[in-house]
């Protein structure tokens, strides 16, 4: 239509330029459907029902989370130290690294040690060798001249002594002519042999050392071959490094983009059918609302058109009983003949209204599953937008490991990308904690500490259906990430737009894991209080485990905290429709327990197999608080229908028991038949 | 829904000199009955850029409304050309007919304009100095735009109820659907 009106201003306005003319057309355009020049400069090309640019709602969404002043209390010296906390644990960090080094250090002390034991050991076989050699020589010699006791007598005397001891060795010769005969003639026979045995010997063993020598020089040589190989190796492995991880983020990135064009593609088309956001115009107020696609209204107009005809046969039948009671009067034979057309009639209309009242419930089906639909699209366009508003969607690498994907949501204070571990290889979910500029210091270094608690908390939780804690780290002065498990199923919130009302079966499976986790977390030396149990903190991973998640309102259950519970000291945080009576109380501080949680899975399992929360499902936070909604749950109701077994609704009863002193803690309720499976269903 | 639908406008004396007066023959219907007045305006935008150079043509109140069906014909002036910028006089703009209750505007239907001069040599050759007395108006009446906004017909009735910002389709929570719900950090005392 603006084309066309283009073609015709165009041949017809000669003073015009045709360039300005679209744009002008597009503004006179913004103006008739109530737009000022300002928004009508922002319209891209003709589109008239134009969807508004996310920065001005962006703006919008930040006033609204501007919160108010926090009354925190902490002076200055907490604030030094909580920073110096955070230095304290980047000096640990530090420390863990030093260890590391010095554990590669002493690897290379060893191998240092090794070698120098090697040379030692060579020189002291160098040492024995050549004792034994002088030895042996010395012996020789001794040998070779003569008598064995001539030899020792004559070196260490002097020579008048010689002479002396000469005249002494005469006589006893003289003494024992015969024996020293036969003494002399055997000895030089021995030593003759001896002699020779040695010679040999001597032979081998310079042959043998000159064999080790060799060997040695060998292997040091391939020592020397096999280490600047390794350097080698090590400098090439430096150089690939890099460009593996490079090779691997950008594989990741390209991955990453094509889903944020399949998202955004698959967003239009739907958008085209389900509907859209529109916007409406209230005076001098601009206000997004939902304008349905066009398969609602095909389906609200076939609606309509069956009421009508409903309503058209209805009218037929009336009219019908009326002439047949005014046939009643007339004659005998007419009467006989008319009843039988008049029954047919009335069994005709009967049956088309059975027929249409059939068709009219096909049309609320599938008006409900476009609703699912359409929910489910909200929530995409709203990941979109958050995506496309955020400071960390340009794809970034965090502390050198950590490369951001996509969006997976965006909550209160944070948003949460999808992300890839680089040196453990694995995928992750980093949670962005942003600190707002503007917010006064304390309510900044309140919500460090806060943040810090669910950290400490968190990081020791190691559990099948618990998220693990992975990493914290700075990223700058505002802004600090907590790295996730990632669980790439759905979360129950998801599951149950999708699915509002569960089987029993399936439902039981599910709160049975999620009271595992509540075991493991009060079986622990420190207790601890999860506080937030609802459905958007339980997700599943790609086998369907249920994990508990978002410790952010988590309470830790000191040693010396009485049978009774601990304070609540964060009171009026938390989602009201899961927290039990305990929690709004006014006039005192309440106590609170793992009781709280054994509400809230109460509160969970209620809504997982009704489809809807047992008290205050309809209402806003502010409304339950201001009409003391939950402090009136005393009685929990159940629906006739789904039909659910009398053990769920006992267990249901005994979870959501009004008063805390008789209701029981995580620890009794788990001895409760109805969470093992030790009885079929 | 809104208390009054336009059922049908007619353009009289379409096409016209630019120095004829309007003449709108409006329809509509009331299905409430209103206690105050219904104003109508014709509004001609003599700039695209500027919203100052509208000119309100003629204001009109009618009331109160009853329930049924109403007709009646609207007059107005033509635009004053000294009040348009002299390029924005020959080309094409837009006329505006609104109608508000309680200073609140639910309805407004939109024409485009073409102002050109009836000669066709006058078209070829424009001269510098627009001769307004030879331009003629044709307005494009059968491709009108109605916007229609929502108001609160009947503020007396809720007047003891927190006002709901309008939506035709509230969340569960009467919420809007793409709203962002944020929340305060807890107040720390020691934990």
């Amino acid at each position: 239509m603006s084309d066309d009106m283009l073609i015709h201003f165009s041949s017809n306005s000669s003073n015009q330029s045709d360039q300005s003319l679209p744009t002008k057309i597009a503004k006179l355009e913004a103006r008739m459907v109530g737009k000022g020049s300002s928004t009508a400069a922002q319209q891209s090309g003709w589109s008239s029902a134009s969807v508004p640019s996310a920065g001005k709602f962006g703006g919008a969404a930040e006033n609204l989370a501007e919160p108010s002043t926090s009354s925190d209390s902490d002076d200055d010296n907490g604030g030094k130290f909580l920073i110096q906390a955070n230095t304290q644990k980047r000096q640990k960090l530090q420390e863990d690294g030093s260890a590391s080094v010095f554990e590669c250090v002493e690897v290379v002390t060893d191998g240092r040690q090794t070698s120098l034991e090697a040379v030692e050991t060579k020189n002291n076989i160098d040492v024995n060798r050549k004792k034994h050699g002088r030895g042996r020589g010395s012996s020789g010699s001794g040998r070779g001249r003569g008598s064995r006791v001539t030899d020792q007598t004559k070196t260490p005397i002097s020579p008048p002594t010689v002479l002396a001891s000469n005249g002494h060795i005469e006589n006893v010769y003289h003494k024992d002519g015969r024996l020293s005969d036969q003494f002399h003639s055997d000895n030089s026979a021995s030593l003759e042999e001896d002699v020779a045995s040695l010679q040999a010997k001597v032979v081998a063993l310079e042959e043998e050392l000159r064999k080790s020598k060799q060997e040695t020089a060998d292997y040091q040589n391939l020592y020397r071959q096999l280490e600047k190989e390794l350097k080698e190796l090590n400098d090439h492995e430096q150089k690939m490094k890099p460009k593996r991880m490079k090779i691997i983020s950008d594989l990741l990135i390209s991955v990453s983009k094509a889903e944020r064009q399949e998202a955004r593609l698959k967003v239009r088309q739907d958008s085209l059918r389900l509907g859209n956001v529109g916007v409406i115009r209230a005076g001098t107020v601009i206000s997004e609302t939902w304008e349905d696609g066009q398969a609602l209204k095909d389906l609200n107009a076939q609606l309509k058109q069956l009421i009508e005809t409903k309503e058209a046969i209805e009218r037929q039948r009336k009219l019908l009983k009326k002439k047949q009671s005014d046939k009643g009067d007339g004659t005998a034979d007419a009467e006989a003949g008319l009843p039988e057309d008049i029954l047919i009639h009335d069994e005709i209309y009967k049956s088309r209204l059975a027929s249409l009242k059939r068709e009219e419930e096909n049309i609320l089906r599938e008006r409900e599953r476009y609703e699912i639909e359409k929910g489910r699209l909200i929530r995409e366009m709203k990941r979109i937008r958050d995506e496309d508003g955020s400071r960390f969607n340009n794809f970034q690498i965090l502390n050198h490991r950590y490369a951001l994907l996509n969006l997976l949501g965006k909550g209160g204070f944070s948003e949460v990308y999808k992300a890839f571990d680089l040196v453990e290889h694995r995928y992750v979910a980093c949670k962005l904690h942003g600190l707002n500029a503007q917010w006064s210091e304390e309510k900044k270094q309140s919500y460090i500490r806060h943040a810090i608690r669910e950290y400490n908390i968190h990081k020791t939780l190691v559990h099948r259906h618990i998220v693990r804690l992975w990493d914290i780290f700075e990223i700058d002065q505002n802004t600090f990430c907590t790295v996730l498990e990632y669980c790439s199923g759905k979360d129950l919130d998801a599951v149950l737009k999708a699915t509002p009302i569960l089987p029993e079966r399936e439902a039981k499976v599910i709160i049975v894991q999620i009271f595992q986790g509540l075991i493991y977390m009060n079986k622990r030396a420190q207790k601890i209080i999860h506080y937030d149990l609802k459905p958007g903190n339980v997700l599943f991973d790609e086998l369907g485990v249920a994990k508990v998640t978002d410790f952010g309102l988590s309470k830790i259950v000191e040693d010396d905290v009485g049978s009774q519970g601990m304070e609540l000291t964060s009171q009026g945080a938390g989602t009201y429709w899961y927290l039990p009576p305990e929690c709004f109380e006014l006039s005192k501080t309440p106590l609170i327990s793992s009781k709280v949680d054994v509400w809230s899975a109460g509160i969970l399992y209620y809504q997982i197999l009704f489809g809807r929360r047992p008290f205050g499902h309809d209402q806003t936070q502010e409304r339950i608080l201001r009409e003391d909604t939950i402090i009136k749950a005393r009685k929990v109701e159940f629906p006739s229908r789904p039909t659910i077994s009398n053990e769920a609704k006992d267990f249901i009863r005994r979870c959501l028991t009004y008063n805390q002193a008789e209701r029981p803690d995580v620890l009794t309720i788990a001895q409760d038949p109805y969470l093992t499976f030790s009885k079929k269903l | 829904m809104s208390a009054v639908n336009i059922t049908n406008v007619t353009v009289l004396d379409n096409p016209a000199s630019f120095l004829t007066p309007f003449q709108f023959e409006i329809s509509y219907e009331c299905l409430t009955a209103l206690k105050d007045d219904l104003e109508w305006k014709l509004i001609y935008v003599g700039s695209a850029e500027d919203e100052t150079y509208d000119q309100l043509l003629e204001s009109v109140l009618v009331g109160p409304v009853n329930v049924g069906n109403y007709r009646f014909v609207l007059q107005a002036d033509p635009p004053d050309p000294s009040k348009i910028r002299e390029e924005d006089i020959i080309g094409v703009t837009v006329l505006l007919l609104t109608c508000s209750y309680l200073g609140q505007e639910f309805i407004r239907v939109g024409y485009y304009v073409n102002n050109d001069y009836d000669d066709e040599q006058l078209r070829e050759e424009p001269p510098p100095k627009v001769l307004i007395d030879r331009v003629q108006r044709n307005i494009l009446s059968d491709k009108p735009r109605v916007t229609k906004f929502p108001i609160n017909f009947h503020p007396e009735n809720n007047e003891n109820e927190e006002q709901l910002p309008p939506s035709e389709h509230p969340s569960e929570t009467g919420e809007d659907p793409l709203a962002v719900v944020d929340r305060d950090p807890p107040d720390e005392k020691d934990s």
